[in-house]
């Protein structure tokens, strides 16, 4: 029972970490890839 | 530790609420830890290529396409001339070591002027695509920065036609990510935006997080385009007619005979249109202003004008911005033409853009020194 209770809790904190982690990775992205591109106007 | 594994795939799969909810949490938390360390990263974006590079009498009040929430604050000292311009102040020069690199317009005037003793400091605003409506944005936040003057490039591409924010993937709607700060400018920032942008445009205020609409960055697209066979193939044909600013359309269509209404629309200078609208008050609140003004079209390249036959058109939007200026600038706002602001064709890298600066830095220098000296002595 013990051990059910805690591997609920870790695929929990696994959910969130995953969730966070690509909200992060495409917020990294995106500010390190705005290099000028010429475009006129 | 078997045993575990085991059950790992034993646990009921459906989650309850009260799981959900704990997940959700716990990723928000986790993003917001996440995002302090990470927001300390230097950004590679475009003002910081052109603020490493501009002189101490230069600073950058221009918004960072990946975070466009708001005017970055400016370090101008008081009595400061504030420049609202977009792409036509981004030069490409050669140096005397044959070094090419960026420079910017108001960059260089500062200095110059600073060399022959009269102490400037220029704000730049917007560096590209600058759409009538961020202009508007911009003059109202310059004007509460306290600046001895305000200068205002409108640029012929972007003014009549019916883009009145930018449109462009990497860039859109940047103006409707700043806050208004005239209450008049915020129905109509209201009245443009759409429930979506509404919502990122909140999450973006309160989160200081890039905006999901806006963060899609022209790196990303292009790797992703290049295996897009739709993107492929509509770089053969014509932009949709739709996607057209002003001058596009005239490039793809002068001289030829058409009915469009979407051409009367795009060039139409009539007062209802929205541009027009949005032009009518930039040069009230720079009326408004209680300091010297000066607006001024960038010209086109003459080589450009001639090839595409559209020199007419071209010079209808010069002289109905002078006379937008005339009408509504109380006579507090200058419209600036002057043979020096026309660079010959050969200084030209493309239509609009320069590569040799010529008189271009004199002649501004002259104007904006003489703009603040008769701010001074008005006592404005």
């Amino acid at each position: 029972m013990m051990s059910g209770r805690f591997l609920s809790i870790l695929k929990e904190v696994l959910a969130a970490t995953v969730i966070a982690m690509v909200i992060l990775a495409a917020w990294v992205l995106s500010n390190s890839a705005t290099t000028f591109v010429y475009q006129g106007y | 530790m078997i045993r575990l594994l085991d059950r790992w795939h034993t646990e009921p799969l459906w989650p309850s609420w009260s799981s959900l909810i704990r997940v959700l949490l716990l990723a928000g938390l986790l993003t917001a830890a996440g995002g302090s360390v990470l927001s300390n990263l230097p950004d590679t974006g475009l003002v910081s290529m052109f603020d490493s590079r501009l002189s101490a009498n230069a600073s950058m009040a221009s918004v960072e396409r990946a975070r466009p929430v708001g005017f970055r604050d400016v370090a101008a000292p008081p009595g400061h001339v504030a420049w609202i311009a977009g792409s036509s102040i981004n030069m490409r020069l050669t140096d005397q070591r044959g070094r090419v690199g960026w420079r910017l317009l108001p960059d260089i005037v500062a200095s110059r002027l600073n060399r022959t003793g009269m102490e400037t400091h220029v704000s730049i605003y917007l560096l590209q695509a600058a759409a009538l409506y961020e202009t508007l944005l911009a003059v109202e936040h310059a004007r509460s920065g306290d600046p001895a003057a305000i200068v205002v490039a409108v640029n012929p591409w972007w003014v009549f036609n019916t883009h009145a924010i930018s449109r462009w993937e990497n860039l859109r709607a940047i103006g409707l990510g700043l806050v208004p700060r005239e209450v008049g400018t915020l129905g109509l920032h209201l009245a443009q935006m759409r429930p979506g942008q509404l919502v990122d445009f909140g999450l973006g205020r309160i989160s200081g997080m890039p905006i999901a609409g806006y963060a899609l960055n022209l790196k990303a697209q292009t790797a992703l385009n290049r295996w897009n066979p739709a993107v492929r193939q509509e770089r053969k044909v014509p932009k949709p007619i739709e996607q057209m600013t002003g001058p596009d359309f005239w490039r793809a269509y002068s001289g030829a005979e058409t009915t469009s209404e979407y051409f009367a629309m795009a060039t139409s200078m009539d007062e209802d249109q929205l541009n027009h609208r949005i032009l009518r008050r930039i040069v009230k609140s720079l009326a408004a202003f209680d300091g010297p003004a000066a607006v001024y079209v960038p010209p086109l390249n003459p080589a450009y004008l001639r090839k595409e036959g559209i020199a007419e058109i071209a010079a209808d939007i010069g002289d109905e911005v002078e006379r937008v200026v005339a009408v509504h600038g109380d006579g507090m706002v200058r419209f600036w033409d002057h043979p020096g602001l026309h660079p010959p064709a050969g200084a030209y890298r493309d239509h609009l853009h320069l590569k040799d600066k010529g008189r271009l830095d004199r002649t501004f220098a002259i104007l904006v020194k003489r703009l603040v000296l008769e701010g001074n002595e008005e006592g404005r």
